[in-house]
């Protein structure tokens, strides 16, 4: 995939960013898709501030904490922007959006699309993505969330004993009144 | 169920254990904005007893400032919901401020929800039968800052309404909703005046399947001046024709009529329809059909082939049509 995000309508006002990832790889995006991360946003506004650039695609914007395959899809998720997070009136849209969050890949591959959301501030990316993580836990058990995340139980014994008793309602036959 | 491999075609670079590692080194405010879209059920049910770290998360005050505990499908009915709930009422610390329930609430966890939350602005009860008039009167006394409230699928008489209204200034939504029905036919407007008398700052009200007459909507419309969305679908003694519905559309910027399409309804829409509009049914099976809804509208929703043996099993609920026939 080309790293230049391709414009087909050329314009004046489509101002270029070039942004640099964590691998050294170079990405010239236009401004309406950068002024979405407000780590992005801010920086550039820091940098106009200082006059140190007149014009943003002078300016090389370093992402330190981002790798290259997570921002093209990032990158690729902003251009569907801006119906993705409306909220669902009815079932059959929810199922819609569902299948939709789905081809953001595995759990891990959101969980780095979540982590770079987070640091650049993209709060519509990390609505949308923490979103598809949960649909990927919901109405799991404890032993499937476990092995999907590669999470370890590390409760003690007495950690246990002391979640059956606080939690009375979870066991049959119980009854603490 | 297997999980699925999740090393294959992706796209990004990690390996499988730094995913992993990376998950559980995600900000605690991101885990827990994660973990809080599983609903109060599965926090308590799973998500916290996956690891410490999870289980710390959701002992966070802040994890259950809102709480659903609407019915769903697969409801496990192993546990107790009504302990479950105020287990996690009390998680919240006071900081509660919207709260859903179906089907268990009763005075006393209503009780429970207004005694320890202060703060309360969204106060949703479908199916709640247990809950008496004298128990939400209670309880409207104790939800000053309220905004939003919804009392879908069980009926309550005019006080308690009204206390909620006078109790509750700040309230701009208000969604009344019940199984629609055509016959008998039924004229009703004791809920549109409550609202009509009590809330006259209400922006949006649902009044789904409600019995209310044009003079119930004139009283609502003279009432409730600021009314911007009146959702009056299957309201069937309601005809918008002439200067009311001139009115209306004039009032009201989006109005939903009484044959409007329901499928952007939250709950079963299935009408109370045998096809006719006889006000005389010999048989009576339409008011069964109704009272089924009450019980269980996702399994009868739609249904027109319920049959009078099917009703002998929720005679209990005989009661909750005494309100509308007695």
């Amino acid at each position: 995939m080309s790293n230049t995000s391709e414009n087909p309508n050329p314009s004046s006002s489509s101002a270029k960013i070039t942004l640099k990832t964590s691998d050294n790889e170079l990405f010239e995006v236009e401004e309406a898709v950068a002024m979405k991360f407000c780590t992005v946003k801010q920086y550039f506004e820091d940098e106009k501030d200082n006059d140190v650039a007149a014009r943003g695609s002078s300016t090389v914007i370093p992402l330190p904490n981002v790798h290259s395959a997570v921002l093209a899809r990032l990158i690729s998720y902003c251009k569907k922007l801006p119906q993705s997070n409306a909220v669902a009136d009815n079932h059959e849209e929810e199922e819609t959006k569902k299948k939709e969050r789905k081809q953001y890949g595995t759990p891990g591959d959101l969980v780095d699309l979540i982590s770079a959301a987070n640091y650049l501030d993209f709060k519509e990316g990390l609505e949308f993505f923490n979103q598809a993580l949960a649909d990927h836990i919901q109405n799991k058990s404890v032993e499937y969330v476990r092995k999907f995340f590669g999470i370890k139980g590390d409760f003690e014994p007495h950690e246990e004993e002391k979640y059956r008793e606080e939690y009375a309602w979870a066991f049959e036959g119980v009854d603490e009144d | 169920m297997e999980p699925p491999s999740s090393s294959s075609s992706s796209s990004t670079s990690s390996s499988r254990s730094e995913q992993y590692r990376n998950w559980l080194e995600l900000p605690r405010d991101v885990t827990a904005s994660i973990l809080q879209r599983l609903g109060a059920i599965e926090i308590l049910e799973s998500a916290q007893k996956v690891c410490m770290h999870w289980r710390n998360l959701c002992k966070d005050p802040s994890m259950w400032r809102a709480i659903d505990m609407r019915n769903r499908e697969d409801w496990d009915t192993s546990f107790d919901p009504e302990k479950m709930c105020r287990h996690a009422i009390d998680r919240s610390s006071g900081q509660l401020r919207d709260i859903n329930i179906e089907y268990f609430g009763t005075d006393d966890l209503l009780k429970h929800i207004t005694h320890s939350s202060s703060q309360l602005r969204h106060l949703c009860l479908v199916s709640c039968y247990s809950i008496t008039d004298e128990g939400l009167n209670e309880a409207a006394a104790k939800l000053p800052l309220l905004e939003e409230l919804e009392i879908s699928l069980c009926s309550f008489s005019k006080e308690p309404l009204m206390a909620l209204g006078r109790c509750c200034p700040l309230l701009k939504s208000f969604k009344l909703n019940q199984q629609g029905s055509r016959s008998p036919h039924i004229e009703w407007d004791e809920e549109a005046v409550a609202v009509a008398e009590s809330m006259p700052e209400l922006r949006h009200l649902q009044l789904f399947g409600n019995k209310l007459t044009n003079d119930g909507l004139n009283a609502i419309l003279n009432g409730c001046p600021h009314l911007e969305s009146l959702d009056l679908r299957q309201c069937f003694n309601v005809y918008l024709s002439g200067d009311l519905g001139k009115r209306c559309a004039e009032q009201i910027k989006s109005l939903r009529r009484p044959n409007d399409p329901t499928d952007d309804y939250e709950y079963a829409a299935g009408i109370d329809d045998d096809g006719s509009f006889d006000e005389d049914d010999p048989s009576g099976m339409s008011d069964i059909d109704y009272l089924s809804e009450g019980y269980g509208y996702y399994a009868f929703s739609g249904e027109s082939d319920f049959s009078y043996d099917d009703f002998t099993d929720y005679g209990d609920f005989y009661d909750f049509g005494d309100y509308y026939f007695g």
